[in-house]
């Protein structure tokens, strides 16, 4: 066996026949193991420093003094900031960590020239922490989901190449002859992001598109980072982790493979249906809605093959951290898209728009659906990583009820709250024919659903203490000893 | 640019990337990744290390196959 030595050679079509480079799975595991390590350590940060702006934003909605003496804590700037350090921070790291990860497995390849995808990881992490750093001290862009301020954006996209140029050589690289439907889904998210963030900052930032292009291409970036980003990545670790976990195939394979091109089809024209009643021409909103709407068959194909692959295996799946994370995930893919589908009818989305329901649904895929299938990625991921058992199933547990609770609880209290905020804001006085509440009595009436949403905030950040303890706990424990510490679910003397 | 500029423009852009797609939809039906899906589906396992058949995750210390360590099975 003789590899070749640099990268050009490397990627040339005929330098490897099939098989040089074939590996086991735990010698896969063992040539990610400073990259996973490395991105699942900075997305851990990122989801810690996201919880206390997230807290403090919160508390800001029943008691706007909080911390109102200083600007770098004001509402504007700390929503921002949880918004982009749980975005670009927590979400990107923890699939930077999970889906490459994955990808490898799926190629059997050994993975080589990790240095590109380091590389870019830390200039990755630098960009953001400027990038957050930019937003608390004012500089932001006032455009959702794109407030680093231009200084920063061209270090993101550069780093992100180099993930993305490595992950589709690590895919060029592959031992294997069948491209599975998570290869597929990883693959197209490494694709299209490139393209999403490179569009959207030329035509917002730096060569500004006028008029609603502007607010239409602010809509079409923003959701495609959920649809075309988040969404490819968490189903693609889910098409993979519930059946091997489980060690059954997934219930209908070619259903998965419809449901991939639906996707591509469909999500990408959805984004225009957050403009809604705003100045766009109808049939652009029109298209929207319909895409919106369409979406409907991939995600049932979705759920036919996440819930029909574990049914009749509960028992096992509740034995098992992965499976509870990501089932969790995978119904509230299921919840959170249907709903989406009705959010974006016309009726529906005169009442929930500009209201705490959007703020609910928000975090129903954020976080609901996309973190819980990431932290089921990383309870796999890690021990074959590191060699060893997590050091502690209760901090798990602790981890697993208060993140379900919690965000559940959150999605309910605001949708309810979102719901009736609506209702009044639309609400007309029938005899003198004006609005029926004044704003400020809408706001006000919001705060007992403002104090409740804070509340399940801190059951999550208990949840995600626990979680940060376990993996500093398991990253400090040393190497495995002896055989009654022996390390977990690898062969012997891999 | 006008709005009708970046339809254009638009239009452009995306049908590229609809025939980007539609090739590599094309490679792979050429390539005969549809014409095993069976098999195709069960690629994710490996007889030697994670077999078909064998759940591979439990909570720490809780393997019910092997009570008494901490390892599980493949081990």
């Amino acid at each position: 066996m003789s590899f070749p030595s640099t990268l050009t050679e490397a990627m040339s079509p005929t330098a490897e026949p099939k098989g040089d480079l074939w590996a086991k799975l735990s010698e896969v595991d063992r040539s990610m193991k400073v990259l996973g390590v490395f991105f699942i350590v900075c997305g851990l940060l990122w989801l810690m420093l996201g919880t206390v702006f997230a807290l403090v934003a919160s508390i800001k909605f029943h008691n706007v003094d909080f911390l109102g003496d200083s600007e770098f804590w004001t509402w504007g700037r700390v929503r921002s900031a949880h918004l982009n350090a749980m975005i670009y921070g927590w979400a990107f790291n923890a699939s930077f960590a999970v889906a490459p990860w994955i990808m490898a497995r799926l190629c059997r390849t050994r993975v080589r020239f990790t240095n590109i995808f380091l590389f870019g990881g830390i200039f990755w992490n630098i960009g953001v922490a400027i990038g957050v750093y930019g937003i608390l001290a004012g500089h932001k862009v006032g455009v959702e989901w794109l407030e680093f301020p231009a200084y920063v954006t061209p270090i993101i996209a550069i780093a992100f190449a180099f993930i993305g140029v490595w992950v589709i050589l690590l895919f060029r690289w592959r031992q294997t002859g069948h491209v599975y439907v998570s290869q597929w889904y990883f693959l197209a998210a490494f694709f299209w992001l490139p393209w999403l963030y490179a569009m959207a900052q030329i035509m917002i930032v730096f060569e500004p598109a006028r008029g609603v292009v502007q607010a239409l291409t602010n809509w079409w970036f923003a959701h495609n980072v959920l649809g075309l980003w988040l969404t490819p990545i968490a189903v693609g670790a889910a098409y993979y982790l519930i059946p091997k976990v489980l060690g059954r195939p997934i219930y209908s394979y070619y259903l998965s493979v419809i449901g991939f091109w639906a996707l591509a089809l469909f999500y990408n024209w959805a984004g225009v249906h957050h403009l809604i009643g705003g100045p766009v021409p109808a049939w652009v909103i029109s298209a929207g809605t319909v895409a919106s709407v369409m979406m409907v068959i991939p995600v049932i194909v979705v759920a036919i093959n996440h819930h029909m692959t574990v049914v009749g295996l509960h028992r096992e799946g509740w034995a098992s951290p992965t499976i509870r994370f990501v089932v969790f995930g995978a119904i509230n893919y299921t919840a959170v898209s249907l709903l989406g589908s009705a959010m974006a009818l016309r009726s529906v989305n005169e009442i929930t728009h500009f209201t705490h329901f959007t703020v609910g649904h928000a975090h129903h895929g954020v976080y609901s659906f996309f973190t819980m299938i990431m932290f089921g990625g990383i309870y796999y991921m890690l021990p074959r990583l590191l060699k060893r058992e997590w050091p502690s199933a209760m901090l798990i547990s602790v981890h697993w009820w208060t993140t379900a609770v919690g965000v559940t609880l959150m999605v309910v209290v605001l949708s309810i709250g979102g719901f009736v905020q609506g209702m009044q804001l639309n609400a007309i006085d029938p005899e003198t024919e004006t609005a029926a509440f004044e704003f400020m009595e809408v706001m006000r009436n919001m705060i007992p659903y403002t104090v409740m949403r804070s509340m399940t905030g801190v059951l999550i950040t208990i949840g995600h203490v626990a979680f940060f303890i376990n993996i500093v706990w398991m990253l400090l424990q040393r190497a495995a000893k002896g055989s009654d510490s022996k390390p977990t679910l690898l062969t012997p003397g891999a | 640019m006008e709005f009708g500029g970046y339809i254009i423009l638009g239009a452009v852009f995306a049908g590229l990337l609809f025939l980007g797609a539609a090739a590599v939809l094309w490679w792979a039906y050429r390539d005969g990744q549809f014409s095993d899906l069976e098999t195709g589906s069960r690629t994710i396992f490996d007889d030697e290390e994670e077999p078909e058949g064998e759940q591979t995750d439990f909570f720490p210390k809780q393997n019910p196959e092997k009570p008494d360590e901490a390892p599980r099975r493949g081990e």
